[in-house]
């Protein structure tokens, strides 16, 4: 039967929270970053790290290994956002996939090997979000963990919650439709075009991953 | 590195065009984790070899670490105070935690030992306690690890905030600049020389409102920066002065970032990039070899 902390000394109940913000309060920006990329407005995105920081501390105890901190914390935000139905917030109109798969042919057919680097090099932050947002959510997830923030794909498994193949295959499906989708947006956005699926380009449109 | 492993026996001698483009899919769909280090030695030289003959899973391999790497430039935003506090105040309304209590210990009743095992069990015991008593009170046990964050240390979080604007955009100096850049601080440095780096450029900067000189390295497929800053700057914080003392560095890993600082004679240095510290402490250690 687990102890309540309430039962003991307040010194105690101090000693966690300095423990807990010196393990917690590293990793808000990042966990910022990741609701960002997932929520509808900057504000929706910090009621996530917020309410995701109240369920840490509440569950701290369940924390047995220190170096876990940031996987276990990237674990609750997901269960908030999941919450928060961040799916259907940011995710209701997906590009094709099969349409990204002929993109990524036709990319990897030409003989242009330096092109797609300088194109990647060169899309804006806003840019990259909304190609990000056009790819499946779980694709989007794997590829962002590892590659933003910076997960081995060990400690994706854990977060997501699926075996290590799949956060293998997941990361590089998910970098060739992003490649694809880049590729196909990248004139628009030369022409300071936003490639919203709404608003200008029109695949096929799939319900929420 | 993860347990992924390729097991391609199937299609090894494969030789219809279907059987052929069925293996180079199996081996494409490695391709990321390939880039990514995350297979073993063996599974590696299976893809290097197939990479040797295949320009089209060469053109891959290149859009995966061009997503990569423009991903992992991509700016951290920073979380406001507004959201601190309110993260705070949340904190302080919420239910405490709990915690499991201590595992408790059986006791239990054993049949008596002769008279010469107990003898070996008290001269063990006796063995174990003294060894637990000198680690008490050694005092080179080992040091409980400090924790430097760059909210603790400005020093990291300046240079790191740098590290990340330097690298969303061209990187500005060239290495013949190396003398000019010299002559521009008031301490003099000596860039890493391990064979693994390749100096590529020098340029000065201002860290804090002082000058810095900064080194940029190619490091296999990745760039690293190194910064130099005055020795005052660099003990400024309790927590780094703290680590120096203790394990004569500091490291800090921030995402996918990874830092390890250090003092020489005249100056401080910093290595930053997309790698763990003890790669850096490696790189310094070559680095210092005659």
């Amino acid at each position: 039967m687990p102890r309540p902390l309430s039962t003991i000394s307040d010194d105690q109940l101090a000693a966690a929270e300095a423990r807990f913000n010196s393990l917690v309060l590293p990793h808000l920006d990042r966990m910022l970053g990741f609701a960002k990329r997932r929520t509808p407005s900057p504000s929706d995105a910090e009621d996530a790290v917020q309410e995701a920081c109240v369920r840490a501390w509440t569950a701290f105890g369940d924390l047995r290994d220190d170096t876990k901190t940031r996987a276990w914390l990237y674990r609750i935000l997901r269960g908030v956002l999941s919450d928060a139905g961040e799916k259907l917030a940011r995710r209701s109109a997906l590009v094709s996939m099969t349409r990204l798969d002929d993109v990524q042919e036709d990319l990897l057919a030409s003989h242009t090997d330096s092109v797609f680097a300088e194109v990647a090099s060169r899309i804006d932050s806003e840019q990259l979000s909304e190609a990000l947002g056009l790819i499946p959510h779980d694709f989007a997830v794997a590829v962002e963990l590892h590659d933003i923030d910076g997960f081995k794909y060990h400690e994706i498994a854990d977060i997501v919650d699926v075996p290590l193949g799949t956060v293998m295959s997941r990361i590089a499906r998910g970098r060739r439709l992003l490649a694809a989708t880049i590729a196909s947006n990248r004139k628009l956005w030369a022409l300071g075009v936003s490639s919203s699926p709404n608003k200008v380009i029109q695949f096929a449109t799939r319900g929420p991953a | 590195m993860s347990d992924i492993r390729l097991n391609i026996s199937d299609v090894d001698f494969a030789h219809d065009e279907e059987t052929r483009e069925a293996r180079h899919e199996l081996l494409a769909s490695f391709l990321g984790a390939f880039v990514d280090n995350e297979l073993p030695p063996e599974t590696r030289s299976q893809i290097d070899a197939h990479l040797t003959g295949c320009a089209r899973c060469r053109r891959e391999l290149d859009v995966h670490r061009a997503l990569r790497d423009r991903l992992g430039n991509e700016p951290v935003p920073a979380a406001s105070t507004a959201l601190r506090s309110r993260i705070a105040m949340g904190i302080k309304n919420a239910a405490p935690p709990t915690f499991a209590p201590e595992p408790s210990v059986d006791v239990q009743v054993t049949p008596r030992r002769n008279a010469t095992t107990r003898i070996w069990i008290g001269v063990v015991t006796a063995a174990v306690l003294s060894l637990g008593a000198l680690f008490l009170v050694a005092p080179w046990r080992a040091p409980r690890t400090s924790v430097v964050t760059a909210q603790s240390a400005p020093l990291f979080g300046a240079i790191l905030a740098d590290y990340r604007r330097v690298m969303a955009g061209n990187l500005p100096g060239r290495a013949g600049d190396l003398e000019a850049v010299r002559a521009a601080v008031p301490f003099t440095f000596a860039p890493l020389s391990s064979g693994s780096l390749r100096l590529l450029g020098a340029w000065t900067a201002s860290i804090a409102d002082e000058p810095a000189v900064v080194l940029e390295y190619r490091f296999n497929d990745r760039i690293i920066l190194q910064y130099f800053v005055s020795d005052v700057l660099l003990f400024q914080s309790a927590s780094v002065r703290a680590s120096l003392i203790r394990s004569g560095s500091v490291s800090v890993t921030d995402g996918a970032e990874g830092m390890l600082s250090w003092a020489e004679p005249e100056y401080g240095t910093l290595l930053v990039g997309n790698i763990a510290p003890e790669k850096f402490a490696a790189l310094r250690d070559a680095s210092r070899k005659p």
